[in-house]
């Protein structure tokens, strides 16, 4: 057809005024899933692609469902794991696994009941495929680009690596996700932190960007908000540290983190088995490639953070956010936005003080794993400080892997091995001493580097104290009995 | 955990923790996050601020019965999802939270248990830092947007205004609860689901069988 411009209805020859403002990846994954607009009387109705479910946060929502004669109304699209309340010990011969306590047990065959009554897939502990759900999701490939996913628990920003909106919700909303597959919710606001640098510089790692990006925006700066992670330094990151910085997004007070997926991601997906293949995964993936922020896409904030001249850093506070370099000392003062009340209460939990060099701090416990560094890469940066030496005599070392597969192929690999000889315990997969509710905990008054995501006081047990840091640094911790810069012993 | 009755007004004592983000885990601690009947969450309500290791009151514990409204800082709730913090809240008789900023689930899990959370100024903040040892009576209209705090001793009346979004506040006070709403919207919700053009991710993962 040869029409001339003048010829089309006058609807056509200008394009909307809308679509000429530059939208965000948020904007673009929100369009698409919006059922209903929000609009003066209520939220917008968002529908929800992926429910993930796990035995702490369901078992309120499924009594829900069933005290209002409810059913699940997509259990296809819903998947079940356990994992805060799965013990890291072994199972005995006749494949009991040794439970803390009754409500332990209970929740988790309460979760493999209530996934039974509703045909809902769950990889409970009698399944190969459990582990942490967020290193299990996208391990088997589910965490797709532009999908809504949610689940009970905070850290399912994990997954926003991937360009999926990606985030925790409470148990009502679980249940109301069960029903309807559907949620009530005010847009969000976007957020960048634009990541600089052309190279990673010795020993840090995804985890030491992340303390240092919640340093720069403090522990509820980007309350509500979602953060988009740009710049390019992410092409410095594989996929399982881009995990580690979304994880921990939700520390600085983010609903959760997105990243545009890109070569990296369609690399990552293309061998995992709920991604499809050939020309299907080519459909998907040229749909998923045009999922960027539009340039001049606007945010309501920008942080811009230099990887270049980072070094390893850990926590001193009881917030993620109060975190210091290894070479150098605890501020005197707290950080702008934080309280100094908050501050010198976190300092008097941990018994540190201002002024106190972070190098040397003593330490009795060092734990790696988590939904923030439990995947086998995690292990990997570990296992190699630890290779053919041996932990301090005065300090625990437990390696818990994020899922049974991360498990399996590090000991195909020999980790186990390494860790093993080293001196440390080589437990089951399980959420562990992150949460510390499957009977793992640390004791009160000794203090534990750890690479989980929060070192919030009584976290890791009653008076126990967390230090937050990178696997290389717990691993270089637990070599020397006390608080380790990892560049000494690489 | 539905909320089962809207209310409008509320009249309570204050307990006032005079802090910035107070986290799920100290409202309740993981620890008790394996228990699955409601009736035996209760005693988790802060409990590493209300008992000493061995079960005793902590002599400096700002609870007391009788408290229904919490005043805290900036970024209240931030952490973990768990419900099981504003359960045991509730539980506790919390009707009213006043709080500089929330964390955005925790705010959520308040509305959906007819906990309001609501918004206060820095100035008015302050007053309740300042009196954190009076007895103070607060008294919150939803439908105004307003709230009194009243002390018996120095004699003190000040009314503050907060924020609180409409749709948030129409749950709390006709007792609307989201499930309910998002039910009624099923047709919708159903038309979009069957208008989605791609396969699941689950659908795939299930299709191949049980190999690697």
């Amino acid at each position: 057809m040869n029409t001339s411009p003048t010829s089309l209805p006058a609807t056509l020859r200008q394009p909307p005024l809308e679509t000429k403002v530059p939208r965000t990846l948020l904007d673009k994954i929100w369009e698409q899933s919006v059922v209903v607009p929000e609009s003066e009387q209520h939220p917008a109705v968002v529908f929800v692609d992926l429910h993930i479910l796990h035995e702490v946060t369901s078992g309120q929502a499924f009594k829900s469902l069933a005290d209002r004669g409810l059913k699940v109304r997509h259990p296809e699209r819903t998947v079940a794991l356990a994992d805060h309340a799965v013990p890291t010990g072994s199972p005995d011969a006749s494949g009991n696994w040794p439970f803390a306590n009754a409500s332990t047990r209970k929740s988790v065959e309460l979760l493999e009941h209530n996934c039974r009554t509703h045909g809902i897939e769950c990889f409970s502990l009698n399944d190969d495929r459990q582990g942490i759900v967020h290193v299990v999701v996208p391990e088997l490939g589910l965490t797709w680009p532009s999908s809504v996913i949610v689940c009970g628990d905070s850290h399912t920003s994990t997954q926003g690596a991937y360009g999926a909106l990606a985030f925790g919700i409470g148990s009502s909303e679980v249940a109301a996700v069960l029903a309807t597959q559907t949620l009530l919710m005010k847009k969000p606001v976007a957020l960048r932190v634009e990541l600089r640098g052309e190279f990673k510089p010795q020993a840090v790692t995804a985890k030491d960007i992340s303390l240092a990006v919640l340093a720069e925006i403090g522990v509820g700066g980007a309350q509500g908000g979602v953060i988009e992670f740009t710049g390019p330094a992410l092409r410095l990151l594989g996929m399982d540290e881009r995990m580690t910085l979304c994880n921990q997004s939700v520390e600085a007070g983010a609903r959760t983190a997105l990243i545009a997926p890109d070569e990296i991601t369609f690399a990552d997906l293309a061998g995992r088995k709920a991604c499809p293949q050939g020309e299907e995964f080519e459909r998907l993936k040229n749909l998923w490639a045009g999922l960027k922020s539009d340039e001049n896409a606007e945010y309501a904030r920008t942080w811009i953070v230099d990887i270049e001249k980072m070094t390893p850093r850990a926590t001193y506070g009881t917030l993620p956010a109060l975190s210091a370099a290894l070479d150098e000392s605890i501020p005197d003062s707290a950080p702008a936005g934080c309280d100094d009340a908050v501050w010198r209460n976190g300092l008097d939990y941990m018994a540190m003080h201002a002024g106190m060099r972070m190098h040397g701090i003593p330490v009795q416990h060092v734990f790696i794993g988590s939904c923030t560094n439990g995947r086998l890469s995690d292990l990997r940066l570990a296992a190699e400080v630890l290779r053919g030496k041996k932990i301090a005599p005065s300090l625990k070392l437990w390696v818990v892997a994020g899922s049974r597969s991360v498990k399996r192929a590090a000991e195909a690999e020999g980790l186990d091995r390494i860790f093993r000889d080293a001196g440390a315990d080589w437990r089951e997969p399980s959420c562990s001493l992150c949460v510390a509710m499957n009977g793992d905990f640390i004791p009160a008054g000794e203090t534990c580097v750890s690479t989980s995501n929060r070192n919030f006081a009584h976290r890791q047990g009653p008076s126990g104290r967390t230090i937050l840091a990178s696997p290389l640094t717990a691993a270089a911790t637990a070599l020397k009995g006390c608080l380790t810069d990892p560049r000494e012993v690489l | 955990m539905t909320n089962a009755q809207g209310w409008t007004h509320w009249t309570g004592r204050a307990v006032v923790l005079a802090r910035d983000n107070i986290d799920t885990d100290q409202i309740y601690p993981g620890r008790f996050l394996s228990l699955t009947d409601r009736s035996e969450m209760s005693s988790a309500f802060f409990a590493d601020w209300r008992f000493a290791a061995d079960g005793s009151l902590r002599a400096d514990s700002p609870f007391a019965d009788g408290q229904s409204v919490l005043v805290a800082g900036e970024n209240f709730g931030c952490g973990s999802s768990r419900e099981h913090a504003v359960w045991v809240m509730r539980d506790f008789g919390i009707r009213v939270v006043l709080a500089r900023s929330f964390a955005p689930i925790f705010k959520q899990n308040a509305i959906a248990n007819g906990i309001a959370p609501v918004e206060i100024s820095a100035a008015d903040y302050k007053i309740f830092v300042a009196n954190t040892q009076t007895k103070l009576e607060i008294t919150v209209d939803l439908a105004m947007g307003q709230g009194l705090i009243f002390s018996i001793l120095p004699l003190n009346l000040k009314i503050f205004n907060f924020k609180l979004d409409a749709f948030d506040a129409h749950c709390l006070r006709t007792g609307t609860d989201p499930l309910g709403f998002l039910l009624s919207l099923s047709e919708e919700s159903d038309s979009f689901s069957k208008n989605q053009n791609t396969s699941h991710p689950l659908q795939v993962y299930f299709s191949k069988g049980d190999s690697p």
